[in-house]
């Protein structure tokens, strides 16, 4: 399969050598999109530490499972991440010269302070395959600081958008470590378009859902922050019974020599938000529970959103 | 009993933790298998054994830790390939197969190359790799540089714009008939005889490879060896390791590497000759006493304790240098396996004739034992060729 394209710089030639650069890094790009094709994770739910802090199979044979950092070994840590980059260089969202540059064959590991980073994995029981993920990024500031405190690590969101979305949210008893970046809600871009494809994102929306509940517990409190398109994910997220404060107007952009930059070379632009958990969150994810709880062939997704709307 | 590795076998650290998970595969799932794998068909192979032994990290043992391997040393490598070994050389030859084809990548330090080609390793999805270099009229010829000259016939590479077709065909590869990546050896067109050795990393699963008939060998029949054939293969010019030309300086790298994870194979097969024959004159009472107390006896089982004990130390000598030096030697390593080689051979035979009859039936397991102790004679440098690659160390160091 040839990706599509995502190119910042010219075609050059190696002249000496006769070596095209566009050529190895399109044969480059193509071999890591293969080579995330076929791997498979079917032992990762075995070889997690610790409690997950959500987990479930269904009758649609996909195992959902939520699990922070440290609970990963390295190995599969680095798979989710390469999942990640596949996808997204499907998807003609990353730059293709810079995982060329960067040999990237995942997207590149975040430092290890702070909050840790939270993955939510819907793995195909039968075939150990990867179907569906999201992120909820933690705050990389070693220490809880105020959510206006000029010291704070800036969310990517507010740096691709070049805003300060957290500092409105500045309160007594409310700091960084409680909030998560909503990242990647991705589906296997090889997988066909059918009922158990459209089933994917919502096994992932609950699992996500059901951690940030288990993160609501513990912290107590959290904020989600990201951004999304209104055709797509803010839909998704005020049918779960987010509360969201979406920001209007902004000019999202990253430098080309970003892995990232082609992702807002787009029609229809994210818009920052921020989430609660609203109200009736838990009997949300309580319906859509009972909903990817029905075996497969019963009912269609419709039916879904038209009980969540 | 010193012959017992946990004497001398505790690796530290993170890798004590894998050297334990490695101890329980290779005695209670690897061995009970042992001799069900050595009587299977090649269509039988047993993947689930792969998969396996993928899971607990046997395909990833050299990969760097950075690239979600275990990044481990020649020492820690070594006594996990004994162990596996000493189960079944068939099942360390699985995985130290794999691991040759990953060694001219980690030694290459390309990063692409390492993130294409390593990356499949880290996978619960098993995937073999090999290592191919010996052909047809050509054996010793690829790993005496000496020799190069004289080698006929050799796989030919042509360049051909920003790409490479290769030609020829190898012969007895590891892994070959199910491998989805090679680390192969062809000749630049232009160079006589193999003076142009350069490495190629292969994809097999593409047009113009053909895998030949899976080789019926005496042992080590577990793993599947065979023939590949290249007919105009296409490699991208990336895949080159090391440079055009670069083949022999790499090749030799890896071979004193090699070496002395054969020696620990040579090493397992020793030791699971030598319990054998331990368990057996244990157990065994003949003229009012058992087996070890009759003065022959002792005397053999003497004997191939220390062997075992010595292959041992000698190897971890060899791996301890290579760990801490950068060449690996060329000396150590060839000593190691020359002797482990022999006494593989030595103490299986003096096993089966401790053990008698039941040494020469099938279903105890020593007759395997026996003919797996002929193949490190083999691979990776015979007897002959180990013996110039020593000489010519003493003798380099008397010039000096």
């Amino acid at each position: 399969m040839a990706p599509p394209t995502a190119h910042s710089g010219t075609a050059s030639r190696d002249v000496a050598a006769g070596v095209s650069v566009i050529d190895t890094e399109r044969r480059y790009v193509e071999g890591i999109i293969t080579l995330h094709d076929r791997m498979t994770y079917g032992r990762l739910p075995d070889q997690i530490s610790g409690e997950p802090l959500h987990v479930h199979q269904s009758g649609d044979g996909l195992l959902t499972l939520a699990v922070r950092d440290s609970q990963l070994p390295h190995r599969y840590l680095l798979g989710l991440l390469g999942f990640r980059l596949a996808q997204y260089l499907r998807l003609g969202w990353v730059s293709q010269p810079v995982v060329y540059r960067e040999a990237l064959f995942h997207e590149p590991l975040r430092p290890a302070v702070g909050q840790e980073d939270i993955h939510v994995v819907s793995l195909c029981l039968t075939t150990g395959r990867i179907r569906g993920y999201a992120a909820l990024a933690g705050s990389r500031d070693p220490d809880p600081l105020p959510l206006d405190g000029p010291g704070r690590t800036r969310l990517s969101v507010e740096k691709d958008h070049k805003i300060d979305l957290m500092g409105r949210y500045a309160a007594e008893g409310w700091t960084t470590h409680q909030v998560y970046e909503a990242k990647r809600l991705l589906r296997d871009q090889t997988m066909p378009r059918g009922e158990l494809g459209a089933r994917v994102p919502w096994h992932v929306l609950m699992a996500w859902g059901r951690a940030l509940m288990a993160l609501d517990e513990f912290l107590p409190r959290v904020l989600v922050a990201g951004d999304a398109k209104e055709s797509g994910s803010l839909r998704h997220l005020r049918r779960m019974g987010f509360r969201l404060d979406v920001v209007e107007g902004t000019s999202p952009g990253l430098p080309e020599t970003d892995l990232l930059w082609p992702i807002f070379k787009t029609d229809e632009q994210a818009k920052p938000f921020v989430g609660r958990l609203g109200p009736d969150f838990a009997r949300r994810m309580d319906t859509i529970s009972a909903f990817l709880a029905r075996p497969l062939g019963s009912e269609p997704v419709g039916t879904l959103l038209g009980e969540l709307s | 009993m010193t012959a017992d590795s946990s004497t001398t076998l505790t690796p530290a650290g993170e890798a004590a933790d894998f050297f334990a998970t490695v101890r329980d595969f290779a005695r209670d799932y690897v061995r009970p298998r042992a001799i069900e794998l050595d009587r299977a068909l090649p269509a039988e192979f047993d993947w689930e054994l792969v998969r396996e032994g993928t899971s607990i990290g046997l395909m990833r043992m050299g990969i760097p830790k950075e690239s979600g391997g275990l990044g481990l040393g020649a020492v820690d490598m070594a006594t996990v390939i004994e162990e596996l070994a000493a189960a079944d050389p068939g099942v360390a030859l699985i995985f130290g197969g794999s691991g040759l084809f990953q060694t001219p990548i980690v030694l290459s330090g390309d990063a692409r190359l390492q993130a294409r080609y390593l990356a499949p390793f880290i996978s619960d999805e098993p995937v073999l790799g090999c290592n191919a270099v010996t052909e047809e009229l050509a054996g010793v010829d690829l790993i005496i540089p000496d020799n190069a000259i004289h080698a006929q016939d050799i796989m030919v590479a042509r360049r051909d714009g920003d790409r490479y077709l290769l030609n020829g065909t190898k012969k007895f590869i590891t892994n070959g008939p199910l491998a989805s990546y090679a680390s192969v050896l062809a000749n630049m067109e232009g160079h006589p005889g193999a003076t142009g050795l350069t490495c190629f990393i292969v994809d097999l699963d593409q047009p113009g490879v053909t895998r030949g008939p899976v080789a019926d060998k005496m042992g080590y029949r577990a793993c599947l060896g065979g023939e590949l054939a290249f007919k105009d293969v296409v490699v991208p010019a990336e895949n080159v390791v090391g440079g055009e030309l670069g083949g022999w300086d790499l090749n030799v790298s890896q071979s004193n590497m090699c070496r002395i994870t054969c020696a620990a194979v040579s090493t397992g097969i020793a030791r699971a000759a030598l319990e054998k024959a331990i368990a057996w004159c244990g157990e065994r009472i003949q003229g009012g006493k058992k087996l070890y107390q009759h003065q022959f006896s002792a005397g053999l089982l003497a004997q191939m304790t220390m062997k075992v004990d010595a292959a041992r130390l000698m190897y971890l000598h060899a791996a301890k240098i290579a760990d801490t030096g950068v060449p690996c030697p060329e000396y150590e390593p060839a000593v190691a396996k020359l002797f482990a080689d022999r006494a593989a051979i030595e103490v299986a035979d003096a096993a089966t004739s401790l053990l008698g009859a039941r040494g020469y039936v099938r279903d105890f397991g020593m007759e395997k034992i026996l003919r797996d102790s002929y193949g490190p004679r083999i691979y990776e440098g015979t007897w002959q060729a180990l013996s110039i690659i020593i000489t010519e160390g003493i003798y380099r160091s008397e010039d000096a």
